[in-house]
């Protein structure tokens, strides 16, 4: 795919990542994807389209975050070839109504038109340090 | 900058960097350059993995500071990614190790490079944070505060 071609998939894909919309995210997807959320959080890789799409949607913290209260905002975007970045900064209320802010990195990989990796990078100590994160695996 | 004139200083970035070259890092920084870490790790007594003077982020780039605690001979930094446009450049890296206390180093990261004129005036550097606890390099509640 050219870098544009990435660029303009990647526009799309983000605008649902921010909306958390699940089906339009899902539409970007591979049947293969696979997601790679951070390795400390035990709860990856995703496989198939469903299942990346259910976890980008919810990123970050599930439940742990009060619904309605998940703002995303792009601060920056980029394209090389079939590989693109995002980072969205996230401010929320959390469950206990602390200020909750974080940044998300979103590396993408296409093929034909569709999402096939997506690596996900966080600052997961603050996720947990502030309780949207509560039973933190042991590693190794 | 131009993305082709990005990435040939970017691939001159990574091999100062895969020697652990503060020296041959230095001149591709500004005068004003950031090294940027998570929030989380603002505050700890690691004062390397932050900096905003050129000596310190170069130190910081070229990986040398955690030889104070790691075997040396033991790092890997595979660079698993690169990304190049227009005046920011990415590499997604995998690095592993012995630590000289025993057991073992796993992390990813994504190194985020802001050019200007031909050197790099911000550093943004993602790792997994949480992997520190994990690995008792910090504690959970220690050191988290939100990002402003």
């Amino acid at each position: 795919m050219s870098t544009e071609q990435t660029r303009e998939l990647t526009d799309r894909l983000t605008l649902a990542y921010v909306a958390g919309d699940a089906a339009a995210i899902a539409a970007l997807l591979a049947q293969d994807v696979v997601h790679h959320p951070p390795e400390s959080l035990g709860a990856g890789p995703h496989a198939g389209r469903a299942q990346t799409a259910a976890a980008l949607a919810l990123t970050p913290g599930g439940g742990a975050l009060q619904a309605g209260s998940v703002e995303r905002e792009v601060a920056l975007a980029l394209a090389d070839g079939d590989s693109a970045l995002v980072k969205v900064r996230v401010r929320a209320r959390t469950a206990d109504g602390a200020d909750y802010r974080n940044e998300v990195v979103l590396i993408s990989t296409w093929r034909d038109g569709e999402v096939v990796r997506i690596d996900e990078f966080g600052d997961t100590l603050n996720d947990a340090d502030l309780g949207v994160v509560k039973d933190v695996p042991a590693w190794p | 900058m131009t993305t082709d004139q990005t990435r040939a200083l970017t691939e001159r970035l990574a091999q100062a960097r895969a020697a652990g070259d503060a020296a041959a890092i230095l001149p591709l920084l500004t005068d004003d350059v950031v090294l940027v870490v998570p929030p989380s790790l603002g505050e700890t007594d690691r004062p390397s993995l932050q900096a905003s003077d050129p000596d310190g982020v170069a130190l910081g780039l070229s990986g040398t500071a955690v030889h104070a605690f790691m075997h040396a001979e033991t790092i890997r930094r595979e660079v698993q990614q690169t990304l190049v446009d227009g005046d920011v450049s990415v590499q997604r890296i995998h690095m592993t190790g012995e630590f000289k206390a025993g057991g073992r180093y796993d992390n990813h990261y994504v190194w985020v490079f802001h050019w200007r004129d031909g050197r790099i005036h911000r550093v943004e550097e993602y790792p997994d944070t949480l992997r520190y606890a994990q690995m008792n390099l910090t504690r959970v509640g220690e050191t988290g505060s939100p990002t402003s």
